[in-house]
């Protein structure tokens, strides 16, 4: 499997760029927030440290099966979130997943919608990949907007699929857009 | 690494996968159907091929069987378990009947002890099964298994041949009943058929005409528990229901063509993927008649649901007093097994009706 060369990609207000370890308090704030922690923990990150540890592993993409992106406002350059395609499969199935995470101080801003559509372009255009999928809990109706608003069809509910960090279990959405979409 | 434990199963033991199993598994690489479904299968050509295959099936992370008929020691299916998910505590579950063990519901039994396997020993609490839309007979085994009907996955899953067809996600949850679950909508294809000096071909918005036509004839008409339709408008709006059943997964009707021109038309109506049984009915223009049209479509449309749609039993009713459609039920291979009384009312009341039966491979 070959790696995948970082690269930046801007989406208007966002700019979608290779993760830095220079805004790892913003990450551990955002990591930190009871609803990321809900909906998409990352519980190896306690303190400053892990935080840029967790920012070095998002940056290495040696590995091909994903590119992680720091999205960052484009004015002010803070950072508003990050976003994954992931399980990646270019030799196979041209397939792969999308996740993402808004910063608690800039959610509500059509951040994520936009950084999803952006990474969704460059996974179609550069990389080759023809379908992403966008699954999320049924419970988290503000996921679902955005799967919405980036063009992913709603193709199945996939019961009890998503286990909590508390251990509850969740049904998720399966979303997912092809290349050939509109 | 996950044990892979013995099991017995009346007359089936699970077993770890063996280096000798390469031969079999190169006999497996031969079949078609395999190989359509199985994108491993394809890349076996040979026998070192073969035991790279087998050499998959004990990879880490995965809790595979070779599945073998206890009295022959043959191999007779494989079922395992993989892409196995601390957190959630979930897999995904995948399986294959060699040629000769098929049409006696050995999968469901393969899957049924696997998953059980999964929740009960190794603590799952949700196994997935995708397969291939096109692939019916994969659904069926999911239904019978319980693995309840989540979606379909467009553009999802490359067998091999290039193509990213779309899948059925089912799932089956540790608190689920073992089946069997709702049946999922399959979309049934109306494929293009050349044989026997016929066409087979789907009806068309502009056949209204001659579907007219066909079904006004009164030899014809005096047998349809529908009734004929009437206008032109008729006809295409029963054109459009045949498009919308097919879409649904019950029918599959072609136009019958002989030299270019429509003579007749042939159904399979009712599809149970199942219980894997499916009524056949046909008509054929006055002009058509005699020549065996009929016959020929019947035999023709049979053999498509038995190899393609994977169906054990084709079964076809005709009012007792319909003697041409008897001889050409009994020309093409339909055994009578009862006189069912008062089973279809026509224009003229109640009346009883033959089923004639034809059974796969036989």
């Amino acid at each position: 499997m070959t790696g995948i060369d970082h690269v930046e990609i801007a989406a208007g207000r966002v700019q979608l760029r290779p993760p830095s370890v220079d805004v790892a308090a913003d990450v551990l704030a955002m990591l930190q927030d009871p609803e990321t922690v809900r909906w998409n923990p990352v519980p190896r990150v306690v303190d400053l440290d892990s935080a840029r540890a967790w920012c070095e592993r998002c940056a290495d993409w040696s590995g091909g099966e994903h590119a992680t992106f720091f999205v960052h406002d484009a004015t002010t350059g803070r950072l508003v979130g990050n976003i994954s395609l992931w399980r990646i499969d270019l030799a196979d199935q041209r397939t792969a997943a999308v996740g993402y995470r808004t910063g608690p101080w800039a959610r509500g801003q059509g951040v994520a919608s936009a950084a999803v559509g952006a990474i969704s372009r460059w996974a179609f255009g550069a990389l080759g990949i023809e379908r992403i999928e966008l699954p999320h809990a049924v419970s988290n109706p503000a996921s679902c907007r955005v799967a919405e608003r980036a063009g992913f069809h709603l193709e199945g509910v996939l019961r009890a699929s998503f286990r909590a960090e508390d251990g509850t279990r969740h049904d998720e959405h399966l979303h997912a857009r092809l290349s050939t979409d509109r | 690494m996950t044990a892979v434990p013995e099991i017995v199963h009346e007359d089936l033991l699970f077993r770890p996968w063996r280096d000798e199993d390469a031969e079999a598994v190169l006999v497996l690489a031969t079949d078609d159907a395999s190989r359509t479904w199985m994108r491993t299968l394809r890349r076996v050509t040979d026998l070192d091929g073969a035991r790279a295959w087998v050499d998959m099936r004990r990879e880490e992370g995965r809790v595979d069987w070779a599945v073998c008929d206890r009295a022959t020691g043959r191999l007779a299916a494989r079922v395992g378990l993989h892409h196995f998910d601390d957190r959630s505590r979930s897999a995904e579950i995948g399986y294959v009947v060699w040629p000769g063990f098929r049409q006696r519901g050995l999968a469901a039994r393969a899957v049924q002890t696997a998953v059980t396997h999964g929740f009960e020993v190794l603590g799952l609490a949700r196994v997935s099964l995708f397969h291939a839309v096109g692939n019916p007979a994969s659904c069926a085994v999911a239904t019978r298994c319980g693995f309840a009907f989540e979606g379909v996955e467009r553009s999802s899953l490359d067998h091999g041949d290039g193509v990213l067809h779309d899948v059925h996600r089912h799932a089956r949850l540790a608190t689920d009943p073992p089946g069997p679950a709702d049946a999922a909508p399959v979309p049934l294809d109306v494929p293009v058929i050349e044989a026997d000096g016929l066409v087979l071909r789907p009806w068309r918005d502009d056949d209204a005409a001659v579907y007219l036509r066909g079904l006004t004839d009164p030899a014809v008409a005096r047998w349809d528990p529908l009734g004929a339709p009437v206008t032109q408008d008729d006809a295409r709006r029963r054109i459009a229901r045949l498009h919308r059943r097919a879409r649904e997964g019950s029918t599959v009707a072609w136009a019958v063509e002989v030299a270019g021109a429509v003579a007749g038309s042939v159904g399979l109506r009712g599809v149970n993927l199942v219980d894997r049984w499916v009524n056949a009915s046909y008509w054929v223009l006055p002009v058509a008649r005699g020549r065996g049209v009929a016959t020929r479509a019947l035999t023709t449309a049979t053999a498509y649901a038995f190899e393609r749609l994977d169906l054990h039993r084709v079964q076809l009713q005709h009012a007792l007093a319909n003697t041409a459609s008897c001889r050409v039920a009994e020309k093409a291979g339909f055994d009578l097994e009862a006189t069912q009384r008062q089973s279809c009312l026509l224009a003229e009341g109640f009346v009883d009706e033959h089923q004639h039966v034809r059974i796969r491979n036989r």
